[in-house]
């Protein structure tokens, strides 16, 4: 069944009097538990395509369809509450927030609404799962970047997500790092939820069920 | 494992302290604005206040003094400066019947002193309370008929109680009323009727005060109002002439009012023009620092934005940081001011040469409350741009690597 339907979208940017697609003409579909990669140059609109299936960019053109709801028809209020619940969003880059702590990171994501229950037992798992589970009261500032990247996994986790983007997670990891990460997001494929990884690693290849290749905005 | 929970108070209490240098600063910002503002407007209403009373209580239209002592009977009108001047019996009884008077009443200013013989130095008034038409309609709502032989009502300021005895020129005098503060020289001075202040006039004289002429009937001044068909330059002309061997001074009390009025106007506008010109650049200041931060938080923002917040969300973070900021400096300034004002407020009213008078409770807890939330505003104010923007700015942000 399908979770993700990528329909024809595109992104048109203006660079001076130019416009260029920054995406254009994507399809993708992607079912529950599935995993997939994309590759690609930089600036061939990984990131881009990423920011319009998290509902976070408009496309210029075609539909992004999420679990039978197409995402333009949303309001932010109700997009954002379905990014919340329903997507785990990895952003490229450090995106670990400096004044909490690592475990207050993780826990963020449940905290966005109202909610009953403490998130902090299931952000313990999860920073055990990748890892780093005694530096949960650290603050960002004393942890590497590899360290960082892993708190940004468990907070995309958090909400126990039916989609999981991640963009380029495996950047400043090493070797063995990485394919723990990329582990990690196979067995979350393997328990149901969708995964869409944007990587420049050929190596990470092997753990993803489909390989897309992206070029010029051209998903292949 | 155990977290805080992460509210937009929580969030925003977070990002304030991680940057302490700045909100420090915005914070000592909006306590100076309020400092200022709430200060200002407590001094001018407190003139105000005093320069109402004084017009309330002075209801001559003119005062008629020895020529000279103009200055000191003002002096002893809005200061409560002890003074004695006389003129004699004679005199004043063809004062109070010269050309162009309606109504006129006399009275004698008496300058008790330190002495053994004196239990304080203060103004002694006599007045007559079944002419005077200045004093009496108020002195009468503290004690109706006004003093009788012997009896005394004194001041606000003035130390003593109802039914005490005070010694003034080694005569003894019952303490029947006191009067509440009007901010004029009348709180340090004390009220007699006319006979007792005749009978004081002699012990004045007789402990050593000076310029006391011989005979009866001798006063210091005669509250005058003025003919209705008679300008006040031309009353004080005809006097001035038809008593020019006697050194007669006209005081017009309009003239008075008008330069304390003026005096007043021009602070209150400077005062006004101060406080308009600090809230905006409080607000300018703020805005403009506000939106500095945004332009280095908007990666921050673009992360709480893939997290799933909503815009509103990240407007109300912002706008929570902005009121915690202005209302700790509100507060903060608010406090200072009251520390700094109400303990030395008589001292200032003092050092300023104009009639000053503490505003009522009702119009203190007005100024402060007022004070206090046009403060407070300044923040929220400052960040509605910031808040309105940072939604679309902090998508755009969120993929780029680092920012
Ligand atoms: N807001 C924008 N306005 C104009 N051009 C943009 C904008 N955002 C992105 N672009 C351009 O779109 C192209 C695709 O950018 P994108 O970030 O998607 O690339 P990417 O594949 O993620 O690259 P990288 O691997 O370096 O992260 C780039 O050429 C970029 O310059
Ligand atoms: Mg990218």
């Amino acid at each position: 069944m399908t979770l993700l339907d990528v329909k024809s979208v595109s992104k048109r940017y203006q660079r001076g009097a130019a416009h260029f697609f920054a995406v254009e003409n994507a399809s993708l579909a992607l079912g529950a538990g599935e995993f997939v990669c994309v590759t690609g140059h930089s600036g061939s609109g990984k990131s881009t395509l990423l920011n319009i299936i998290a509902g976070l960019l408009p496309p210029s053109a075609g539909a992004v369809t999420f679990d039978a709801t197409e995402l333009t028809s949303l309001g932010d209020a109700e997009l954002s509450y379905l990014r919340n619940t329903q997507i785990g969003y990895i952003p490229q880059g450090h995106s670990v927030l400096a004044n909490l702590t690592v475990l207050e990171n993780v826990c963020l994501p449940f905290y966005l609404y109202p909610r009953v229950g403490n998130p902090a037992d299931r952000a313990g798992e999860l920073l055990a799962e990748v890892g780093i589970a005694h530096l949960a009261h650290s603050y960002p500032a004393e942890l590497s970047g590899g360290e960082l990247r892993r708190v940004s996994i468990a907070r995309g986790l958090v909400n126990a997500p039916r989609l999981l983007i991640a963009d380029e997670p495996t950047g400043d990891l090493d070797r063995r790092n990485s394919d723990g990460v990329m582990e990690l997001f196979s067995a979350v494929a393997k328990s149901g939820t969708a995964v869409l990884v944007v990587t420049h690693e050929t190596e990470s290849l092997r753990y993803c069920d489909r390989h897309l290749q992206m070029e010029n905005g051209k998903l292949t | 494992m155990r977290t805080q929970q992460l509210t937009a108070l929580n969030l925003s209490t977070r990002n304030i302290r991680r940057r302490a240098g700045r909100s420090v600063c915005l914070i000592a910002l909006v306590a100076l604005l309020s400092f200022a503002l709430i200060g200002g407007s407590l001094l001018a209403s407190s003139l105000k206040t005093g320069t109402a009373s004084m017009s309330d209580r002075l209801g001559a239209d003119a005062m008629l003094v020895p020529a000279g002592y103009e200055t000191k009977a003002e002096g002893a009108l809005l200061r409560g400066e002890p003074s004695a001047f006389f003129f004699d019996g004679e005199l004043a009884s063809r004062l109070l019947n010269a050309d162009g008077i309606s109504q006129a009443s006399p009275q004698l200013f008496i300058a008790s002193f330190e002495s053994e013989h004196c239990d304080f130095a203060v103004q002694m008034i006599g007045y007559d309370p079944s002419t005077d038409f200045v004093v009496a309609p108020w002195l009468a709502e503290a004690v109706p008929g006004g003093p009788r032989d012997s009896e005394i009502i004194i001041g606000a300021s003035v130390d003593g109680k109802i039914g005490e005895v005070l010694t003034l020129l080694g005569s003894k005098y019952n303490v029947v009323g006191k009067l509440d503060e009007t901010g004029m020289g009348f709180d340090t001075s004390v009220f007699i009727n006319l006979d007792t202040a005749q009978a004081a006039l002699r012990d004045y004289a007789k402990l050593g005060g000076e310029n006391v002429p011989d005979g009866d009937g001798a006063v210091s001044s005669i509250a005058v109002n003025i003919a209705q068909n008679v300008s006040e330059n031309d009353f004080a002309r005809g006097i001035r002439y038809g008593f020019r061997d006697e050194n007669v001074g006209v005081l017009l009390t309009q003239s008075m009012l008008g330069s304390v009025a003026g005096n007043l106007n021009t602070f209150l506008t400077i005062i006004t023009a101060l406080i308009v010109f600090l809230w905006l650049l409080t607000v300018g200041v703020l805005a403009i620092l506000f939106s500095v931060t945004l332009g280095e938080r908007k990666r921050e923002f673009g992360i709480y934005r893939a997290l799933g917040a909503t815009r509103r969300k990240l407007a109300q973070i912002i706008i929570t940081e902005s009121v915690i900021i202005s209302l700790s400096g509100a507060v903060i300034g608010t406090a200072l001011l009251c520390l700094a004002f109400f303990p030395f407020s008589r001292l200032i009213g003092l050092s300023i040469d104009l009639p000053y008078l503490q505003p009522d409770a009702g119009t203190l807890a007005a100024i402060l409350g007022g004070g206090l939330a046009l403060s407070m505003l300044t923040g929220p104010l400052a960040a509605l741009r910031s808040a309105v923007k940072i939604g679309s700015i902090a998508t755009n942000s969120i993929m780029r690597e680092g920012e």
